[in-house]
């Protein structure tokens, strides 16, 4: 294994452990979780597609799906994106994207503040700046 | 000289307090500074003289408004005359030994109606004619900057109010840079997509119908925007609460230079400071959280000094 690959493999655990609350990685640590390791859509699939899908969100591939979010063109995209998300996981990646989110906020509150925070911002800008007036 | 016109279309985010300290940090560095406080709420003008004094001594001769309306009426009336040296300030100032200065003009609650008597010389008989009006009375202003002494100043800095009326225009016409300083907020950051459309809007129009001037004394503009200076930030444990953190990166994901300075919010330390007529990058209070506040306020000034470019003319 080459020292490239190397750097990226624990920079790609580094960011994982940085998304996980510290009660998972003490969990970890206990030996009551383990880490898996999952298929996840590669990005070049995803920019070939114009409108990627992902069925679940899990821990691994959150990073991605900041990605993919900020490329939606859409609110509707990014809500797509994220329908059948669970909210442990939605949790997770709004810390990832260090949007504020409370211990109170619902499912659709959380998804909500994700999709203004990766898309909605974007639209909004660009309909004021766009606007005839 | 240089001029920076310092605006946000949302009323409310410090945009005094912005002028009033990087005027006088400039100053201090040794700078000569002209502030235009072309606001009709007067805050700039009441941050350095007292309200009393403003009404005995500028209110009927000496702000901002008075030219307009000379102006206007066809009278000659020189901008350089409206200039004056508050005096408190420029005493702090002088201490530094720099040799720099923070000169000052003055506006007026009235100025608001200034507006109403610009717009009703802008129509014309023919499209050309109100294409020719419309540079005429965009362009009053830089027309009277050109009676200041460029040798007097280094930088003009214009408070602007929070919106895009004809005299808010005819300080961006005149303009090399606008800062913009915003709450990181809702509101506020929707208020930085205004501006800058508005300021897209007048610069295409200006450079369009400058085509129609048979003189060819008007040059086209192009103001720059210098950059978004978040203000009134709360902070945890150094840095800004997480609520409006999310505003401050969507600033910088749509393509706005952001100050890396970030100025907080402290009303012990910034509501009184206008009051006395100092800014508080001037007070020498030993207090930590004053001296921390001080040194944001300075980082900002070596930030916006980099940016502009600004010289100092020895």
């Amino acid at each position: 294994m080459n020292k490239n690959i190397c750097i990226n493999l624990l920079q790609q655990f580094t960011k994982l452990l940085d998304s996980l609350p510290e009660d998972d990685i003490e969990d970890v640590i206990k030996g009551k979780k383990c880490f898996t390791i999952e298929n996840i859509v590669r990005k070049d699939e995803v920019i070939v597609k114009k409108k990627p899908k992902i069925d679940k969100v899990v821990s691994t591939n959150l990073i991605n799906l900041e990605e993919l979010l900020t490329k939606t063109h859409s609110r509707h995209e990014a809500e797509e994106l994220l329908k059948d998300s669970k909210k442990i996981d939605l949790q997770k990646l709004a810390r990832i994207l260090d949007i504020p989110i409370q211990s109170r906020d619902t499912l659709n509150k959380i998804k909500e503040r994700i999709v203004e925070s990766t898309i909605g911002f974007k639209l909004r800008s660009q309909a004021i700046q766009n606007s005839d007036s | 000289m240089q001029v920076t016109s310092v605006i946000n279309y949302k009323g409310g985010v410090g945009k005094t307090s912005v002028t009033a300290n990087l005027g006088a940090e400039l100053a201090w560095l040794g700078y000569r500074v002209l502030l235009l406080d072309m606001d009709a709420q007067a805050s700039l003008t009441f941050s350095f003289i007292k309200p009393e004094v403003w009404q005995q001594q500028y209110a009927n001769s000496k702000t901002i408004k008075k030219w307009f309306d000379a102006i206007t009426q066809q009278g000659n009336f020189s901008l350089e005359s409206l200039v004056t040296t508050p005096e408190i300030v420029n005493t702090e100032i002088r201490k530094s030994g720099n040799g720099g200065k923070l000169d000052l003009i003055p506006s007026d609650l009235g100025l608001i109606n200034v507006d109403l008597e610009l717009a009703t010389q802008l129509a014309g008989a023919s499209l050309k004619q109100a294409k020719i009006n419309y540079l005429k009375v965009h362009n009053r202003l830089a027309d009277g900057l050109k009676s200041i002494n460029d040798n007097h100043y280094d930088l003009i800095l214009i408070d602007c109010p929070p919106n895009f009326n004809i005299v808010t225009k005819n300080a961006i016409v005149c303009s090399d840079n606008i800062l913009i300083p915003a709450k990181p907020d809702y509101l506020s950051t929707l208020g930085i997509d205004y501006l800058i459309k508005s300021v897209k809007k007048l610069v295409a129009e200006y450079n369009e119908f400058i085509k129609f001037e048979d003189e060819s004394n008007i040059k086209s503009i192009d103001p720059k925007i210098l950059g978004v200076v978040f203000t009134m930030i709360e902070n945890n444990r150094g840095v800004p609460i997480s609520s409006i953190r999310p505003y401050i990166s969507q600033t910088e994901k749509l393509g706005l230079s952001i100050f890396k300075s970030k100025l907080r919010d402290n009303k012990n330390i910034y509501a009184e400071a206008p009051q006395y007529g100092v800014p508080v990058v001037l007070n020498k209070y030993s207090n930590p959280t004053h001296k921390e506040i001080v040194q944001e306020i300075k980082d900002f000034v070596d930030q916006f000094i980099t940016k502009s470019r600004i010289l100092k003319n020895e």
